[in-house]
């Protein structure tokens, strides 16, 4: 029964629905509401020691005389290469044949001779030194198997000389590996003594003549004693990155102040030297920019030192560095050559070993103190193609708000890309600048941060691009403050930016 | 990702919801009722009330059906309006004339009751009765600034913030049924007074304990989003909790023994006093206030709450200066995740007591003739503290105890013209009746704010 009062209640109640007025055909599907929105898109906070860190290996702070900390760019390359005593010694292998007469059996047991092996060793003069090598010992023509023994009295004399032994027939060839043995030369030659025996006594041996070759080669000096005149070595040719990140995105129109390059050479060896250096950058567009750099004078170890190290500075007022580093290469090509105890300066007989070495390489300084006009690149894009706001977007503005503490004004420039036209439709550009640079003094440094309000208004057209476009990238142009009177400006690990970016709407709905 | 309705799909629904609120959610009126002759369930609105001579018997469940809805704050064709222009063919929603109608503070309330048995009888000059009802009070305040929510967060035209707050938003419902029994005795011969004792049983609940809710705009466009809100239920549902230990769903307890929801232990007491005075021959006043009492409720309580901040000052680009790998594409994501954080539900059990919405009345009678008699009446409820009155002027004639009808004009908030008629036939001991407060409302349904019918069967003996 409560149910059929309920109908009846119903009834009465929507009778009275029946008009136009509920008829939801009717119904428009759109209400007509304009909202505003005040949306913040982003903020950034902080200062200079958090942009260029410590942390990360090419940054170095440093105090100036006033004790404010700069800040410097650097990459360090001081062992590029090196170049040790198989590079000032270098000994070839040497050769050395001997006839054996079989028919010499008939009247002796054995065939016995004296040789001496000669070293080919330019420039220098070794009495011992201290290697890894091998001796080949080859047969030819051996009619009858002999037995052959080499007597070497100065490897290894101090033990009584050093004996090898082996049996060839034939053509055969016997082969020696030898490690860490001291060897001793007299005017670079080796003496050995052979003695040469049928394995088999025959009642006759026959008038055939065989051939003893002995190579020994494969000569590694771990240590050496001798003499060395005028020595030439080539440094062959590297690339490297310079792995300075931040320069990165900026293309170009960088100005250092005062960079410098170090070329640095690191010398343990008693012999000066003179160092030919070759230096070429390569951008990333693959412009190739040649260094002038001058001879380095490498001094010599003379005083029981560890090493000497030399360096040659390559700043503005001696080399193209400035410009060579305005076109902020990303790779350094380096190769040269040395000129090793020029002249034959030193005569005497001198002691080296494997860690007598003479290394090169270079830094790169760069302290901020720069001047800059640059723009930087496609900073982000993003990608509009799912955000409905924008269709209903019917008035907007952008407002950055800046307290920048930093030497540099700031501009943006916002492109749209409409992907249907492939091309960019449209672009958004302040007026004024974005981000105002901080008071700078005389001496380049920020005295006072600078507040700055600035105000992007869209036009109608730029609003109907920016609804029909797909993606939006961002360029930023950056000068430093009195870039235009070459004033260069510098960054102290206290300098500090905060800003703000807001978007101010008018939906249409 | 935050899935959008589109408004198409939400055509109907919206529509769906406005019914409800017109239809469904009823609260308050029965003034006309007051001055309804011969009809014995008017002593529920004043138990001092001697409507008959003799004793009654309610039909069970039809003695009495009544619903009272309010919606103070507008109605369809205050939302639904004819369009202008190119849209003059069609209807369209109308927000800002909706805003144009609201008052600070508007109320969606309800009151439906069913009275399940009800007799009364004459003990010498004592008038007994006795009801059980099953009653539902309903009430959702909202303020007129929840519809700035349209203007967003921002005056684009003169540059300055919009800043929302919903702190006067209230939902509060309470379903019950009460056992009563009432007398009605005259202390001389002109002054009556009557009460009716109940006995509650709670069934279920919502109260809103606290509810502050906002939106604060900065001058940089920077947000604040506030909640601290906390809603005392008693509900048949069950809630799941994320590992964390906050709400993650609540749904309607299907296993519930409907059984239970009378036999729990939300118990409480209340009590409604009357008093007639006649004045003179003619005029009789009076006064009663109903629904004075509570309710412990104590079975399948909780208290929801959640209290957070949510500050957004847009996306941190630090790193990405800093030449770090920024983390633009789980933004948005971590925003969500952050809100979803900063705004968890958690739920605590609790026990905790309601008052019954109660109301009172001031009701002013004048036979002018044994046939014609003409009336005024002045109802106030106080809901969460806001006094919410009524104002009604009533004639009716009484020819015979065959018929008695009864017209209104009322005054109610936010709505001043409120034509209102009740009739009441008898034939032998049988006796139908109907009435409204809002006859105007069953006219034009696009136009109602306020809607109110009782309507039973009794039998009579006298």
């Amino acid at each position: 029964m409560k149910k059929y009062w309920g109908i009846l209640l119903a009834v009465l109640v929507l009778g009275g629905c029946i008009g136009d007025e509920f008829d939801t055909d009717k119904l428009s599907d759109d209400i007509s509401v304009s909202p505003g929105i005040a949306l913040p898109l982003g903020y950034a906070e902080l200062s200079m020691r958090e942009i260029l860190s410590e942390d990360t290996d090419y940054v170095k702070y440093y105090k100036d005389k006033n004790g404010n900390e700069r800040i410097l760019l650097y990459q360090n390359n001081d062992s590029l290469s090196y170049i040790g005593v198989n590079d000032f010694f270098k000994v070839s292998a040497s050769t050395m044949t001997v006839p054996v007469p079989f028919a010499g059996f008939n009247i002796a047991q054995s065939i016995t001779g004296a040789e001496a092996l000669d070293f080919s060793i330019p420039n220098a003069s070794i009495s011992n030194m201290q290697i890894s090598y091998s001796i080949g010992l080859t047969g030819s023509n051996f009619v009858i198997p002999v037995s052959i023994r080499m007597f070497f009295p100065t490897i290894n004399q101090e033990s009584g000389g050093k004996t090898i032994t082996a049996q060839l027939s034939g053509n055969q060839s016997e082969y020696f590996l030898f490690t860490n043995e001291l060897v001793g030369l007299n005017n670079n030659q080796l003496p050995v003594e052979i003695t040469i025996e049928p394995v088999t006594a025959l009642d006759f041996y026959p008038s055939d003549i065989g051939t003893l070759s002995m190579v020994i080669g494969d000569v590694e000096i771990f240590s050496v004693k001798g003499s060395m005149g005028e020595t030439a070595v080539s440094i062959d040719e590297d690339v490297y990155q310079l792995d300075l990140d931040v320069l990165e995105d900026f293309p170009d129109g960088i100005t250092f102040a005062d960079p410098r390059l170090h070329l640095i050479s690191n010398n343990s060896t008693p012999f000066k030297g003179i160092i030919s250096s070759e230096f070429k950058g390569e951008t990333e567009a693959g412009q190739s920019i040649d260094l002038a750099t001058p001879f380095i004078r490498m001094s010599a170890n003379d005083d029981l030192k560890v090493s000497v190290i030399d360096t040659t500075t390559l700043d503005k007022s001696n080399s193209n560095i400035q410009g060579f580093m305005e076109e902020l290469p990303e790779k350094l090509f380096y190769k040269g050559d040395l000129v090793l105890n020029p002249g034959g300066e030193l005569t005497e007989e001198i002691d080296l070993d494997e860690t007598d070495r003479i290394y090169v390489g270079y830094s790169i300084e760069l302290p901020i103190e720069l001047i800059v006009d640059s723009t930087i690149m496609d900073i982000d894009t993003l990608d509009l193609s799912e955000n409905d706001m924008l269709n209903k977007l019917a008035r907007a503005k952008l407002i950055v708000e800046s307290e920048n503490g930093l030497p540099f004004d700031a501009n943006s420039c916002i492109y749209l890309y409409d992907s249907d036209l492939l091309a960019v439709t449209d672009s958004i550009k302040s007026d004024e600048l974005l981000l105002k640079s901080g008071s700078v003094g005389t001496d380049g440094i920020v005295t006072e941060s600078i507040n700055n309000t600035a105000i992007i208004e869209l036009t109608e057209s730029q609003i109907e691009h920016l609804q029909e476009a797909d993606e939006l990238f961002i360029r930023l142009s950056i000068a430093s403050s009195g870039f235009k009177d070459d004033k260069p400006v510098v960054l102290l690990t206290t300098n500090k930016i905060s800003m703000h970016i807001t978007l101010k709407g008018q939906l249409k709905y | 990702m935050v899935e959008t309705l589109k408004f198409k799909e939400m055509k109907r629904l919206s529509i769906t919801t406005i019914f409800a609120i017109l239809v469904v959610l009823c609260y308050g009126q029965d003034n006309a009722f007051l001055f309804l002759k011969g009809v014995p369930q008017t002593t529920q609105l004043n138990p001092a009330f001697r409507p008959i001579k003799g004793n009654y018997f309610a039909l069970p469940a039809l003695g009495s059906i009544k619903v009272n809805g309010t919606n103070s704050g507008f109605s369809w064709s205050d939302v639904i309006r004819q369009g202008t222009g190119i849209q003059s063919d069609s209807l369209i929603v109308d927000l800002d004339h909706v805003a144009g109608q609201l008052q600070d503070n508007n109320l969606i309330a309800s009151e439906a009751a069913i009275q399940i048995l009800g007799f009364g009888m004459y003990a010498g000059n004592t008038y007994f009765t006795f009801d059980m009802i099953h009653k539902f009070k309903g009430q959702f305040n909202y303020p007129a600034s929840i519809l700035d929510l349209r203007y967003g967060n921002w005056d684009y035209e003169n540059d300055k913030p919009i800043n929302h707050s919903m702190s006067d938003l209230s939902l509060n419902g309470i379903d019950y049924t009460e056992i009563a029994f009432g007398f009605s005795t005259p202390i001389n011969e002109d002054i009556t007074i009557g009460a009716r004792f109940k006995y509650l049983f709670g069934m279920a609940n919502v109260k809103t304990d606290n509810f502050d809710v906002g939106i604060e705009t900065f001058d940089d466009g920077s947000m604040e989003v506030r909640s601290k809100a906390s809603i005392l239920t008693s509900l048949p549902v069950e809630i799941e909790y994320d590992e964390d230990g906050y709400v993650n769903s609540i749904q309607y307890d299907e296993t519930i023994d409907r059984g239970s929801l009378f036999t729990n232990d939300s118990r409480g007491m209340a009590i409604d006093l009357g008093v007639t005075w006649r004045l003179f021959d003619h005029l009789t006043l009076g006064a009663a206030v109903n629904d004075l009492g509570y309710i412990n409720w104590k079975t399948r309580t909780r208290r929801f709450y959640s209290d957070g901040t949510f500050a957004y000052t847009g996306v941190d680009f630090s790193d990405n200066l800093k030449g770090e790998e920024g983390n633009s594409t789980n933004y948005w994501e971590e925003i969500g995740d952050s809100l979803q954080n900063t705004f968890q539900v958690s739920a605590e059990s609790i026990t905790y007591r309601t008052g019954l919405q109660g109301s009172f009345n001031l009701t002013a009678d004048y036979q002018h003739r044994n046939w014609l008699n003409f009336g005024a009446v002045s109802r106030n409820y106080f809901i969460d503290g806001k006094w919410t009155p009524e104002f009604t002027l009533a004639a009716g004639i009484s020819p015979g105890k065959a018929l008695s009808t009864v017209v209104t004009y009322s005054m109610m908030k936010n709505a001043y013209t409120n034509l209102g008629a009740g009739v009441a036939l008898r034939g032998g001991p049988l006796q139908l009746y109907f009435v409204t407060d809002n006859l105007n409302t069953l006219m034009s349904m696009n136009t109602a704010r306020y809607l109110n019918m009782r309507l039973g069967v009794n039998l009579i003996f006298d």
